[in-house]
């Protein structure tokens, strides 16, 4: 058998027969190879990219976040209707025994029923005290147990869970709202025209406002989205309410005019760091009034409007009491300007107060000036929909989902935080609770990935057969998206590979084919001076091996070029949203569209071969097949 | 020995010739037996090497490879044959001086006349001490003192190495050099 050495020495004059056709099939099936070999580095520098960032804070860990639609339950069914008619019977009862010794008169029509009906239908008032009650009473169970963190360690205990983190939603005691301060300042006009109903129920889309609530999370959770300490520690006014606040929301407090659309990488690179180094200075306020007060208010500017419009109407009678709105803007509470009520009808208005205060109804107005200081940032969505914006903010997505929250941690540790204890978080979803948290419910964090995969892709379903039970989402992080972007790159190259193999192989037949006919006479010789067999087929596998290796190496090479290509030129931005969509991340890292897949790039270089080789088999079969003497008589 | 016929079609070897020629190449259809060994049982490896061993091969057109140089294109039989490179080399170096090729030992088959490719082609045929040279008009396509410089190499050869060298060639004049002669007609020795 032919040495090796050998071997290639005549394998190599092989590669300089047919120079024109060989240097063609060889750029076209690298230029082939080579989309794909791009393909795999750009593909490998995303996923190194996005791990590298993931790294970071929350991103590094496995969380998702459960939640349980039995918390919400059904709040109308035949039981709570049963126990609203219950409770709201004995409330009647009791109302009028009451009434009577308090010597006033009960209107049984003042209490609100139970059922709303109108001409096809009746359904349940959700504004009665007593069917509030009922349903109270009913979820008060669910509420604190359906999305509890036991509740979610057990629907999870197959899955080795680490532990589980439950969010607490602040409350709004007494059927009050938050009215928004711009600049730390109430608009009492606005106030006194009423609040409307996204202030008062938070239907804001996209980023919530401060007025739609807040949230207390876990240290373990909010640590990562903490500003700078040495920046943190400069902040003089420890008093107030210590909350990680949306960027956009910073960026507004901040005085920062909306970035343009077009606006430069360089420009959102100068924000997030801008942001970033000043977030600390920024406090926001909003002013909370129970329903009383925002009535005063009301009342105050309706009288005040009707007293004016009935100037020089002699026959206008002011009423006995009337308010004055607040004089200064800083959620003050509305004063008396006059009160010409007689003794007893002071004593009878005392009376009613004593009655509804017995029933559940507030009485006494309630305002308070709740302060914020900024501590953190909390990622919102990118708005920029071009494709490496939403690329890289996807998948680096580390987030609170831009909402306002409070670490339980600093605000346990404000030097006197008696004056919120009205704030507090609840479980009681019943209260007025504005619908301020997206995408939270318990916290469960797994120890690896494949745990938290398994979990996910066994237990989670979303679909309509699944109504009633609990449904999860990626929280925090996106790694479990960078290891979905991991394996369906990896199919979707393998069937790309497939494909591309099968038309380098068809190319390559045709020129390796051309070397070997041509080598008819040669072979010929070959066989005449002593040749084998299977010496012909050794020098020809090494000529096909060496082919292939050519093409390899020019195919990594435009994978290189053309990677460096699209990262020159994608890099920066991708950058800037990486930094927006995680912008406490080290500044210094890029985001990188290079990266190394030792398996994938192997198995190219594998394709490749496999591709020459198999476009050899037949020719060279054919070729050993053949006659030499006929051949060279044929020449 | 030379076998000679006045045209290709005359000096065409006989069906028993070719098959008997064949043998060399394909064990299988029958007993021939050359230098003692019957060739006809021996299997395409075996048989690659006794033919690589026992004879060299002329041809009329040379057939060097192109992309070597003349040193190299000489060793090409003795690559097959497994030999030793260094041996191979030296004994490449020997049989280019030989043929007075020495100076161009370098060279590539395009670099070198047609009498001196020739000579280059029967040092190659001479590298593994075949016991005969089977030479298929190595004067066809030279000119008359090329083929007189040829012909006088064969003679050398024959009284250097002792080798048996069988001519086939139409032309009387390297046919009037042979010790012997064998004419053809119609495929047929007369």
């Amino acid at each position: 058998m032919i040495r090796i050495g050998d071997a290639l020495i005549l394998a190599g004059t092989k590669l300089r027969t047919r120079k024109v056709r060989t240097i063609v099939s060889v750029v076209t099936a690298s230029l082939l190879f080579g989309i794909l070999a791009v393909a795999i580095i750009v593909v490998a520098g995303i996923i190194q990219s996005g791990r590298a960032y993931l790294a970071d804070g929350l991103s590094s860990r496995y969380l998702l976040t459960f939640s349980n639609p039995a918390a919400f339950g059904n709040d109308d069914t035949p039981e709570i209707r049963a126990r609203a008619l219950e409770i709201y019977n004995e409330r009647v009862q009791n109302m009028k025994a009451e009434a009577k010794r308090l010597g006033i008169e009960f209107d049984v029509s003042s209490e609100e029923k139970t059922l709303i009906k109108d001409q096809s239908s009746e359904y349940l008032n959700t504004g009665a005290p007593s069917v509030m009650q009922a349903q109270r009473e009913s979820s008060q169970t669910k509420t604190t147990t359906a999305n509890s963190a036991e509740t979610a360690l057990k629907h999870a205990q197959n899955y080795n869970p680490k532990t589980a983190y439950e969010p607490k939603i602040g409350v709004l005691p007494e059927s009050g709202s938050l009215i928004d301060m711009p600049g730390g300042k109430e608009d009492v006009k606005k106030t006194s025209g009423g609040i409307s109903s996204e202030q008062q129920f938070g239907y804001n889309a996209s980023t919530p406002e401060l007025t739609n609530g807040w949230s207390y999370l876990d240290p373990e959770i909010t640590n990562a989205f903490l500003l700078d300490k040495q920046l943190l520690q400069t902040q003089k006014n420890t008093n107030d309410i210590p909350i990680i606040a949306p960027m956009s929301k910073i960026s507004s407090a901040l005085g920062l005019p909306k970035l343009r659309d077009d606006a430069s990488t360089q420009e959102k690179l100068e924000r997030v760091m801008y942001i970033r180094q000043n977030a600390h200075k920024v406090t926001f306020s909003v002013c909370y009034r129970n329903s009383v007060s925002q009535d005063r208010m009301m009342e105050a500017a309706r009288v005040s409007d009707e007293i004016k419009k009935n100037a020089t109407n002699k026959d206008y009678q002011k009423p006995n009491l009337i308010y004055d709105l607040p004089k200064a803007d800083d959620c003050a509470a509305t004063t008396v300007q006059s009160d010409t009520r007689s003794k007893s009808e002071k004593e009878l208005d005392a009376k009613q107060n004593q009655f509804k205060e017995k029933f559940g109804e507030v009485v006494a107005p309630f305002q308070q000036r709740v302060s914020f200081r900024v501590v953190g940032l909390s990622p919102e969505m990118s708005t920029n929909f071009s494709t490496v914006s939403v690329l890289a903010s996807t998948v680096l997505g580390s987030s609170l989902y831009g909402n306002w929250v409070i670490p339980l941690d600093l605000y346990d540790a404000m030097p006197d935080n008696a004056a919120y204890k009205k704030f507090l978080p609840a479980n009681d979803n019943l209260t007025n609770t504005p619908m301020s948290v997206y995408g939270f419910g318990t916290v469960i964090e797994f120890n690896n990935s494949n745990d938290m995969k398994r979990y996910y892709s066994e237990r989670n379903c979303q679909d309509v057969q699944c109504a009633g039970q609990p449904y999860l989402m990626p929280f925090g992080s996106n790694s479990l998206l960078v290891d979905q972007v991991q394996e369906f790159s990896t199919k979707a190259m393998l069937i790309a590979g497939a494909i591309i193999g099968g038309i380098a192989a068809l190319i390559s037949m045709g020129i390796v084919g051309r070397v070997l006919a041509d080598s008819r006479r040669e072979t010929a010789v070959f066989r005449a001076i002593g040749a084998s067999r299977n010496d012909i087929r050794i020098v020809y596998t090494i000529y096909t091996f060496i082919y292939s290796l050519i093409i390899a190496a020019i195919a990594l090479a435009i994978g290189l070029i053309g990677a460096i290509v699209i990262n020159n030129r994608y890099s920066q931005e991708a950058t800037a949203q990486a930094l927006t969509a995680m912008p406490l991340s080290d500044q210094s890292y890029a985001f990188k569209f290079i990266g190394v897949w030792p398996e994938a790039l192997l198995a190219l270089v594998g394709l490749i071969v496999v591709s020459g080789f198999v476009s050899m088999l037949l020719p060279l079969a054919r070729n050993l097949a053949r006659n030499p003497i006929k051949d060279m008589r044929d020449e | 020995m030379v076998g000679i016929g006045n045209n290709s079609e005359e000096k065409s070897v006989s069906d028993d010739q070719v098959d008997s020629f064949l043998q060399l190449f394909d064990g299988d259809s029958g007993a021939v037996t050359v230098d003692g060994v019957n060739i006809g049982k021996l299997r395409d490896k075996k048989l690659s090497r006794f033919r690589g061993q026992t004879i060299g091969f002329v041809f009329q057109f040379f057939y060097l490879q192109p992309f070597l140089n003349l040193g190299r294109n000489i060793e090409v039989p003795g690559m097959f044959s497994r030999q030793d490179p260094l041996k191979r080399k030296i004994k490449a170096v020997e049989l280019t001086s030989a043929v007075g090729l020495s100076d161009r030992i370098k060279h590539y088959p395009r670099e070198l006349s047609g009498g001196q490719m020739q000579r280059a082609a029967i040092a190659r045929a001479l590298l593994n001490n075949p016991k005969v040279l089977l030479a298929d008009e190595p004067t066809g396509n030279l000119d008359s003192v090329n083929s007189k410089a040829i012909i006088d190499l064969f003679e050398q050869i024959r009284k250097d190495y002792g080798t048996t060298i069988v001519i086939v060639t139409h032309d009387p004049v390297v046919a009037a050099r042979a010790d012997r002669e064998i004419k053809m007609l119609d495929g047929k020795i007369v």
